[in-house]
């Protein structure tokens, strides 16, 4: 039933405040209105991810129905892992909260803990069945420069964990700002493999911060494709729980 | 998976303060922190005069997929020890919330660098072969260990066995390894992929033993990055790794992708071994024999000398 599912998300990688365009947080919420969900990974050192830039990337977050973290440059791979696969389980389980609800008058948390564990493995297998498609938005502003290593690192990183996924996944990179000025611009869509040599050239660190347009243009990208699905899966009956999804 | 507390946030529990599980009612007494992890804490705790291993954690998944899988390997593999025994799994009410727990035996041991330390270099393959009879039986259930570091292996100091603890990495065959640890991770290195097979297990064992012949390299690579042709100049040209020249380059072609085949390349190394041994236990029993003597022989003065005063 959830091999029918496409789990759409925007991954914001970012170490500061947005200073450009339209505000972030109302980007977010319109991407959630789609069924977008927006993770965030604010990095600290060395940026100046202050307060007022911590606030945001919660704020942003929440809007979009994602999880925050806020992590050191090196735990920036693993981090980007995570916040994936929570956000893609966090998303089933919802959805399995709710059909419990309907049935048993509980969510999993209420269930004793030894029962609870049987609905947590279904959920595992589902989170890693379903497909995702998904949007890395990388901050590019100049405080990034000497991190960017790193954030290609971590996309390689983050490709070698979607390889292993049962599902399916398409993924598309989008740098803010641009690289020859303007807001946004498209490193890698969705049909294309990210090639990291290519990466490694089109991320140069300049500019300011326009952390809303960069967040509209992928949910414009991802409200737009569809992953293919084959056509010979006959339809099992459970497309309304795949309605809660996407 | 991930955790959602953010890094610098307080223990979930304080040493001394008693808890009880919301649904078992029963009570453990917090003796102490053994490790804290990506996945949560780990507590010593004591319950009716018996001393247990905590793990607690925010996330209930987590929590639950983890005890299961130790569950499930206890009841194949009763008595044999492949993880530590379970005895609870429960919620508790704790000052950050709600959070999800459970039992299992405490391991008593000591990390294998300091057991090496102690009692010298030549114990590293007896330690990996150890750990290869362990691999072995897992994967027999389907399942790869995953995450295996050093920080994962406790070693009894006087038995010099090895065990292994965090099972949060241990992955069915065919999916994507849970849980991993940059040096130990092929897929890092650009040496294959991340899913959950016997040959990752293998890689994972072979970066444990040059971590353990070579601990310095790591931190090398820290600086550099993953570099994996520059990792094997440095093996091939430093003598620490002299008798384990044909293990890895095993590793490095592909003839060593299952356990059965790095125990075949670890037995010669592991006889050496039990020869150097042999030498230092006879050494140490020489040396006893002597210091025995000595002892005897100054006690029997003392004896004279005295008996010298009562005589005169
Ligand atoms: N059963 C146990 N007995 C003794 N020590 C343990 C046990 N389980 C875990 N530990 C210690 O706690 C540390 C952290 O636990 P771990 O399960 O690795 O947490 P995480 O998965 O979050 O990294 C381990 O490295 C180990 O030293």
């Amino acid at each position: 039933m959830w091999k029918n599912v496409t789990m759409k998300q925007i991954l914001l990688i970012t170490d500061g405040c947005s200073n450009r365009g339209s505000n972030p947080v109302e980007a977010a919420t319109f991407a959630r209105k789609l069924g977008i969900a927006v993770n965030v990974v604010g990095i600290v050192d060395g940026g100046d991810l202050n307060s007022a830039g911590r606030q945001e990337v919660q704020a942003i977050a929440e809007a979009g129905g994602g999880v925050s973290r806020i992590v050191e440059a090196r735990q920036l791979a693993m981090t980007m892992q995570m916040v994936t696969k929570h956000t893609v389980q966090m998303t089933i389980q919802q959805v399995v909260n709710k059909e419990l609800r309907q049935l048993m008058g509980t969510d999993a948390d209420g269930l004793p803990p030894e029962k609870r564990s049987d609905v947590a493995e279904m959920v595992d297998k589902l989170g890693d069945e379903a497909a995702l498609q998904l949007v890395v938005v990388i901050d590019t502003s100049a405080s990034m420069h000497d991190k960017l290593p790193t954030v290609r690192e971590a996309i390689r990183d983050l490709k070698i964990g979607l390889d292993v996924r049962k599902g399916q996944h398409q993924a598309a990179i989008l740098t803010f700002p641009g690289q020859q000025g303007e807001d946004v611009s498209v490193v890698a869509d969705f049909t294309q493999q990210a090639n990291l040599v290519d990466l490694m050239n089109a991320l140069r660190a300049n500019g300011g911060t326009p952390t809303g347009p960069a967040i509209e243009k992928a949910t414009r990208m991802l409200s737009q494709q569809l992953i293919e699905r084959p056509a010979n899966r006959e339809d099992d009956g459970d497309g309304d729980m795949a309605a809660y999804v996407v | 998976m991930a955790t959602w507390q953010p890094t610098w946030s307080d223990p979930f529990f304080q040493k001394g303060q008693v808890i009880t599980g919301l649904w078992n009612k029963k009570r453990y007494r917090i003796d102490g922190m053994l490790g804290s992890g990506a996945n949560g804490e780990v507590y010593r705790v004591s319950s009716e005069g018996q001393s247990y291993a905590l793990k607690v954690s925010a996330q209930a998944p987590e929590i639950s997929l983890e005890h299961k899988i130790l569950k499930q390997l206890q009841g194949v593999a009763r008595g044999s020890d492949l993880g530590p025994l379970i005895f609870d799994l429960d919620d508790v009410q704790t000052q950050r919330g709600k959070a999800f727990f459970y039992v299992m035996e405490w391991v008593q041991g000591t990390d294998l660098p300091d057991f090496l330390q102690k009692r010298g270099p030549h114990w590293t393959p007896v330690l990996l072969l150890q750990l290869c009879t362990y691999l072995e039986r897992l994967h027999k259930q389907g399942y790869c260990f995953g995450d295996l570091k050093a920080e994962n292996c406790l070693v009894n100091e006087d038995r010099g066995v090895v065990r292994l603890v965090d099972f949060g990495g241990v992955t069915e065959f065919g999916r994507g390894v849970k849980e991993y640890t940059e040096w130990y991770d092929r897929a890092w290195w650009g040496q294959g992929s991340r899913l959950s097979e016997e040959s990752y297990d293998v890689f994972a064992l072979s970066m444990l033993a040059v971590q353990l012949i070579a601990p310095e390299a790591r931190k090398s690579v820290q600086q550099i990055g993953p570099n994996y042709s520059l990792l094997k100049k440095a093996i091939v040209s430093d003598p620490r790794f002299e008798n384990w020249r044909g293990l890895f380059k095993g590793v490095w072609d592909g003839r060593i992708r299952t356990v059965a085949s790095l125990r075949e390349a670890l037995s010669p190394l592991v006889k050496r071994s039990v020869e150097i041994e042999k030498k230092i236990k006879s050494k140490q029993k020489r040396r006893r024999d002597w210091t025995d003597w000595l002892l005897l022989g100054s006690a029997a003065v003392l004896v004279l000398v005295f008996c010298q005063f009562l005589l005169f």
